[in-house]
């Protein structure tokens, strides 16, 4: 009987810790949205954090993998916190470009404290107009990019399109120099 | 070597190439390149006729809930007939489709899944969505950005496919036609709404922070532009039917 019972509180404790590994977002991932929502007050303007990334944040944290405990909930919320503290601080009321490379350094800096909390990597692109952060198997779970714009959707033959470029530019120079070799020549 | 002699040297070998490979290029774009893209089309069809096999990089977790038509090869894009009667197409939820679902019962996609159909019947547009908009998703369909959400979820659904293969047919779009998305979970109905050109810079235009659910669509403009252009063809459509999720459950 008390093996039986044993058995059962097991399955049941299996159950429950398997809850979160489903699709949801938990009271505790919904504080991290929440605060990634809060705006903060810089200059007497309310400053927020684009759609684009608070969305991208939400599907990383609905995702079926990702089950973030209370304690590092705390700890991710306590970084993004920091964060609006370097904003206020510098003047930022603009959160899609123009930030000082200075701030840039600061907020990347948090970044990759609070994405250790979850083992995931951030990457900054030499001119630091991109930082991505990638999870354990290399997907990309959050991008931020400078001057943002809709990928290119029209560029399926460039590939051509640039050969052609590189012939017909070739083909200007010889004629360019067969030009001033003539004119050297007379 | 004299001075004068130094200065036509540098005005011969660096300036004058430079001055000609300019008005080159410019006549070559603006003159040449309308009479050469066909040709340039052709050819790839014939250099580039191996298939890419991207598709082994990227999940599949679609199992579509209903029998419908895989999409056709991108080559095999068909121009609608403007005054026929809109292809035979399912045009009622399925039967078997409840009004909410848990959240927990879907597999969310992660960044490369293949996990949706997207269908515009009266365009003859149909072809798989992929989670994720890199360049290589691009080449084998349409690319959701990971700043909107998947159909039923309750916010903005963005995707773009080029304007070449995949979303050719964009040039056909109207307002009320509707937009069929097909995933493992349910299937999805949208009606368009409007359609615009934008900037791609325009990010504003895509409203992501939209508190209703929309399916916001884009290509690049002109629809024939070969190479790269800054603006984008949308195409907004409200949601009109398929199961709600439960973001509690």
């Amino acid at each position: 009987m008390k093996k039986a019972i044993s058995i059962a509180v097991v399955v049941l404790m299996l159950a429950l810790s398997m809850v979160s590994a489903f699709a949801l977002v938990s009271p505790e991932e919904q504080k991290i949205v929440d605060a990634l929502k809060a705006g903060v007050t810089v200059n007497g303007q309310t400053v927020t954090l684009p759609a684009d990334y608070i969305n991208q944040a939400e599907n990383y944290l609905i995702n079926n993998d990702v089950d973030i405990t209370a304690e590092n909930a705390a700890a991710i919320i306590a970084k993004i916190d920091n964060a609006k503290a370097v904003i206020v601080e510098k003047g930022i009321t603009n959160l899609d470009k123009n930030i000082p490379s200075d701030v840039k350094d600061q907020l990347v800096a948090i970044a990759e404290e609070a994405a250790k909390v979850e083992n995931l990597k951030v990457t900054v692109s030499g001119d630091k107009s991109q930082i991505t952060i990638v999870d354990n198997n290399g997907n990309q779970v959050f991008r931020w990019e400078e001057n943002k714009t809709l990928p290119p959707t029209g560029a399926e033959n460039v590939d051509m399109s640039a050969a052609f470029a590189i012939i017909a530019a070739f083909a200007t120079v010889v004629v360019a120099a067969a030009f001033v070799a003539k004119k050297v020549k007379a | 070597m004299s001075i004068k002699h130094k200065g036509y040297d540098r005005k011969s070998f660096i300036i004058l190439p430079i001055v000609f490979l300019i008005i080159g290029f410019l006549l070559i774009f603006f003159v040449v390149k309308p009479i050469v893209a066909p040709f340039l089309e052709y050819a790839d069809l014939i250099l580039l006729d191996s298939e890419m096999d991207y598709d082994k990089e990227f999940d599949d977790i679609f199992v579509p809930i209903v029998d419908i038509e895989e999409p056709l090869p991108p080559d095999d894009k068909e121009d609608p007939d403007v005054n026929a009667e809109p292809p035979d197409v399912n045009v009622e939820p399925p039967p078997t489709q409840p009004d909410t679902i848990p959240l927990s019962s879907i597999t969310y996609p992660k960044f490369g899944t293949k996990y949706a159909q997207i269908r515009i019947p009266e365009c003859y547009i149909s072809t798989y969505l992929y989670f994720g908009d890199s360049t290589k998703i691009l080449k084998l369909g349409a690319g959701q950005s990971t700043s909107s959400f998947i159909p039923g979820y309750g916010g903005t659904i963005l995707a773009g496919a080029h304007n070449n293969t995949y979303f050719h047919n964009f040039k056909y779009i109207k307002e009320g036609q509707k937009i069929y998305i097909d995933t493992s979970y349910g299937q999805y109905v949208y009606t368009v709404t409007e359609t615009k050109i934008i900037k791609s810079s325009q990010t504003k235009e895509l409203r992501l922070d939209s508190d209703k659910e929309i399916l916001v669509l884009y290509t690049c403009y002109p629809f024939d532009e070969l190479g790269l252009t800054n603006k984008r063809f949308v195409v907004y459509a409200d949601y009109t039917s398929g199961p709600i999720i439960d973001h509690s459950a």
